[in-house]
């Protein structure tokens, strides 16, 4: 089971230092390209801007504290979608009778979903909530204890193995109803933005 | 909330925890042990993830080409 572990992470390796070296032949495009991925992830900062503009705190929580949210929410989901890729596509790849290729080969079939078409610009969608959360971390009033700084990376962490294990489950549901691509990506994407901002309400609700 | 917190975990990711860190208490009143429970979560749902990810590749029926 280890060795199966290990096999399978160097896949994983192999195939996204194959992407790397492909982008790179491209390199003013690949730069291009990341610099946009990160100047769309500004218009998601942007829009805590402006809820903030209009509105002194949200739910009790100032703008240092919504932007810590919502920078630990955009980091960890940014770095399970660069890892994981468009599982989406997978709904594509099975009506086109393409699946049927990748089941022969000797590769774990995760492994080949999420490296198929591995785009590295798409990791340009992490500087951005990392440069967030630092700065939050510097602006947000709370006394800190050992305990609270080390809750954080903890929390990132757990994060991206939530939201790929979100992202997994949604594409999992595609082998059953391979029409269903939108909906699953609606659905991560749903996950993605309610984790960023503050939430208030009873519990039968909201 | 509930939604997010029990059925699809999203809760997990930033706001529970972070609720600790800030001294907030929860709105909803849950209990103070779930601030620490992230990475319990996380490895629940990669297990289910995994789970639902090979029952997805059994129950895979080929166009047939």
């Amino acid at each position: 089971m280890v060795g199966r572990t290990n096999v399978t992470i160097g896949h994983y390796g192999l195939l996204v230092a194959v992407a790397f070296r492909c982008s790179w032949q491209y390199r003013t495009s690949l730069v291009l390209l990341t610099v946009a991925e990160v100047t769309a992830t500004a218009l998601d900062l942007a829009a805590v801007g402006v809820v903030f503009a209009n509105v002194g705190e949200l739910a009790g929580f100032g703008l240092a504290r919504t932007a810590l949210l919502y920078g630990t929410s955009a980091l960890s989901f940014a770095v399970a979608e660069g890892a994981l890729g468009q599982l989406e596509r997978l709904g594509r790849t099975i009506q086109d009778g393409r699946f049927d290729m990748m089941l022969i080969r000797p590769m774990s079939l995760l492994v080949q979903a999420a490296t198929a078409e591995f785009s590295p610009q798409r990791l340009g969608r992490i500087v951005q909530p990392a440069v967030v959360v630092g700065v939050a971390l510097a602006a947000v009033d709370v006394d800190w204890s050992p305990l609270k700084i080390a809750l954080i990376p903890l929390t990132v962490a757990s994060g991206v193995v939530i939201a790929s294990s979100i992202a997994v489950a949604g594409a999992a549901v595609l082998f059953v109803a391979p029409d269903a691509s939108v909906a699953v990506s609606a659905v991560g994407r749903g996950a993605n933005l309610a984790s960023q901002y503050p939430t208030a309400g009873t519990w039968w609700c909201c | 909330m509930v939604l997010l917190t029990f059925v699809v975990p999203v809760a997990f990711v930033n706001w529970q925890p972070m609720l600790y860190v800030f001294d907030v208490p929860d709105p909803l009143g849950l209990p103070v042990a779930l601030r620490f429970a992230a990475p319990a979560v996380a490895t629940l749902t990669a297990v289910g993830a995994a789970l639902a990810w090979r029952g997805g590749v059994r129950r895979y029926r080929s166009t047939g080409s």
